[in-house]
């Protein structure tokens, strides 16, 4: 209900102050134009995250010190504290980057942001920017008409600087004009009371614009028409600060459990920031005149006065942060967990898929890759348990007669729970994740996507057909008639070695031992492939087992077939990393149907 | 004429080779030698193994790892020949 009459509101609200005071109107048109712009820039910046930006971040995150300085010039060329963190809400919930280096990009972000106000304070105020603006407006709009998505997206910087600088222009002018009919400074408050006041309008102001940015040209306009006192301004810009950590808690709502604990790093951070900045608030300010006599700048230009106490107190926040980050991170991840298991079986989630990396193609399938490769390991789990086989046992180095032996469970496992609890979530979330994602990817990539779907799909059929055969696996393990036990050992050893194998292919780096474990798997699927092999028939001409027992072993050796292909399959798609040299060659150097039937016919 | 178009009529002029081909036929050189490598590997170990029952499957992964060798080859000579 508020949510509802909220709007209606504002826009009365709105409409009253447009018709009661022209300065009102031009000032919240010069926000509206600025928050314009930086929507503008956003898109441009994001038509260049397609691999770049992504691989960019990568590569430059893996120190702490790498993150800051990534967050900070990140955030400098963007002038957009708030994208980065949403980007990096992404690539953390993609995985591409851990808890901690999140934290440091978001510390950089911070200190990035505040080069948005030595932009306005020194430059935006100084001279006429508006002249600046209509050129880049003229090209930007020309660029993105462009076919070309490079183009597009310098066409989209330029009109985002362009509307940017416009609005800054509009609400300068609108305080210059407000300064004539009234006096927002008959309102300023002294004291430690004022500046909780001013902090707490400068959080509210900012969480309705969702811009610290456009909260601080703001200030800043309004400083420099004497609207505001110097000190209320450093309040406001305190308070800006924590309200823009609103955008990455909206953006962590739909992130994983890292991306929320981002979003509560970037809050604590600022907070922290704030109160250190409100308590020692005059020692800053005596910091700030003498960085401003040092470097030059008049003991009355309170505009960039201010971008000095931006600057000096987010930095004092990473300073005094640093050494706490791996305490913040052990308390983040102690106090905001993950969903407990309802019942038996844990109920085991998506991790690493979230909408936010939607926009970034590769950032998207890096993520769906990884989703897949998790699907992967609850696969293993339940293959190997339905088989009643321990995992540890199969991917160690002991015999593979030995590994058949050793029981996981005297009881069957129900695969069907295992199944609702730890793998249809996780598929129809990759399933509908890839639906959407699909609609910004290239063909190429889209092509790769296809093929990821295929391993997904293979993977719940491999689940489906160990159902089947986990009966009469158990069954006939025990039973009296040795040929008929013989042979369902020999399916369980041909399947724990399939099992091991792709362990193998899933966890080494070495080319040549997966070109020729992915060999091995399919050969080996079609050799033990009874019925086309003349075992069967061989067994029941003999009268060896009984009708029954070669239906049984008829069906269950096309579901363990069935494995065997499925998981081949999906070891081809998943494990070749799309990165090596392996993948430019994995059509030349894969082995056909053909060439296995010609080593096969060669042998026998 | 489109960027990548354009580049591809100067590598054509200039005759030399396209960057895809180059860097398969240099990463398919790459993957043979580590073949090669394990061949020998893999030779040594069947050499050193007695009991039978285990010298199976390491003759199946000589077969398969000669099969691969030779499929390269193939390949990369056809790529010489492109």
């Amino acid at each position: 209900m508020p949510k509802n009459i909220f709007l209606p509101i504002v826009l009365i609200a709105l409409a009253y102050g447009f018709w009661y005071s022209p300065n009102f109107k031009e000032i919240a048109a010069g926000i509206a134009i600025f928050l314009f712009g930086m929507l503008s820039l956003e898109q441009g910046f994001k038509s260049f995250s397609g691999g770049l930006l992504e691989r960019i971040l990568k590569n430059s995150t893996d120190r702490l010190y790498k993150s800051i300085g990534f967050g900070i010039i990140s955030t400098s060329i963007m002038q957009s504290s708030s994208l980065v963190s949403v980007l990096t809400i992404s690539f953390l919930g993609a995985g591409l980057i851990g808890l901690s280096q999140g934290i440091g990009i978001v510390f950089g972000a911070n200190l990035g942001t505040t080069t948005g106000a030595w932009l306005v304070a020194g430059y935006g105020l100084k001279v006429n920017i508006a002249s600046y603006a209509m050129p880049m407006l003229v090209f930007g709009i020309i660029f993105i008409f462009q076919k070309s998505t490079s183009l597009k997206g310098i066409g989209y910087i330029l009109t985002g600087l362009g509307f940017l600088f416009l609005g800054i222009h509009y609400m300068k002018d609108g305080f210059e004009a407000f300064k004539a009919t009234i006096d927002l400074s008959a309102y300023s408050i002294d004291g430690f009371k004022g500046l909780f006041v001013f902090a707490l309008i400068g959080v509210s102001a900012t969480v309705v614009m969702q811009s610290s940015h456009a909260t601080l040209v703001l200030i800043i306009t309004a400083l420099a028409a004497g609207q505001i006192s110097y000190e209320n301004a450093l309040a406001l810009a305190i308070g800006a600060n924590v309200g823009t950590t609103i955008t990455a808690i909206i953006g962590a709502m739909s992130s994983n459990i890292d991306g929320k604990r981002l979003a509560a790093a970037h809050l604590i951070f600022n907070i922290v920031t704030a109160l250190i900045a409100i308590a020692f608030i005059y020692q800053i300010i005596y910091l700030v005149d003498e960085s401003a006599r040092w470097l030059d700048i008049a003991n009355d230009d309170y505009t960039l006065k201010l971008a000095i106490f931006h600057t000096i107190f987010n930095s004092i926040g990473v300073v005094v942060m640093i050494p706490f980050i791996n305490r913040l991170v052990t308390f983040l991840e102690s106090s905001i967990k993950a969903t407990k298991p309802k019942d038996g079986i844990d109920f085991d989630g998506v991790r690493y898929l979230n909408d936010s990396v939607l926009e970034f193609p590769d950032s998207a399938m890096a993520a769906i890759i990884r989703e897949t490769k998790h699907l992967y390991d609850n696969t293993f789990e339940i293959v190997s348990h339905g088989l009643n086989l321990k995992r540890s046992k199969i991917v160690s180095s002991m015999e593979l007669d030995e590994v058949i032996k050793e029981k996981y469970s005297k009881k069957h496992i129900n695969i069907e729970d295992f199944y609702q609890h730890k793998i249809k979530d996780i598929y129809g979330e990759i399933i509908d994740f890839s639906a959407k994602a699909q609609a910004d990817m290239d063909p190429k990539l889209i092509e790769e996507l296809y093929r990821l779907k295929l391993a997904n799909r293979d993977m719940v059929e491999a689940i489906k057909n160990t159902k089947h055969l986990q009966k009469n696996i158990i069954n006939y393990s025990a039973h009296p008639n040795k040929f008929i036990k013989e042979e369902y050992a020999s399916i369980k050893k041909s399947l724990a070695g399939l099992l091991r194998n792709i362990n193998i292919i899933a966890t080494t780096d070495e080319e040549d031992v997966i070109v020729l474990l992915l060999s091995k798997i399919r050969l080996n699927t079609q050799k033990n492939d009874i019925i086309s092999n003349g075992k069967l028939d061989n067994l029941i001409r003999n009268r060896l087992i009984t009708n029954q027992m070669a239906t049984s072993l008829m069906n269950d050796s096309v579901y363990a077939y069935n494995i065997r292909n499925k998981l081949s399959n999906m070891a081809e798609i998943l494990f070749v990393d799309k990165s090596s040299d392996l993948k430019k060659l994995q059509e030349d150097m894969q082995i056909t149907q053909g060439e296995i039937e010609e080593i096969l016919e060669k042998k026998d | 004429m489109g960027v990548k178009k354009f580049i591809q009529s100067v590598l054509e002029s200039l005759h030399m080779e396209s960057f895809e081909l180059q860097s398969k036929k240099k990463s398919l050189k790459t993957l043979l030698a580590k073949l090669k490598k394990r061949r020998v590997k893999i030779l040594s170990e069947l050499e050193f193994e007695t009991n039978q029952e285990k010298r199976k499957p390491i003759k199946e992964e000589l077969e398969l790892i000669t099969f691969h060798i030779e499929k390269g080859k193939k390949k990369l000579n056809k790529l010489k020949h492109t």
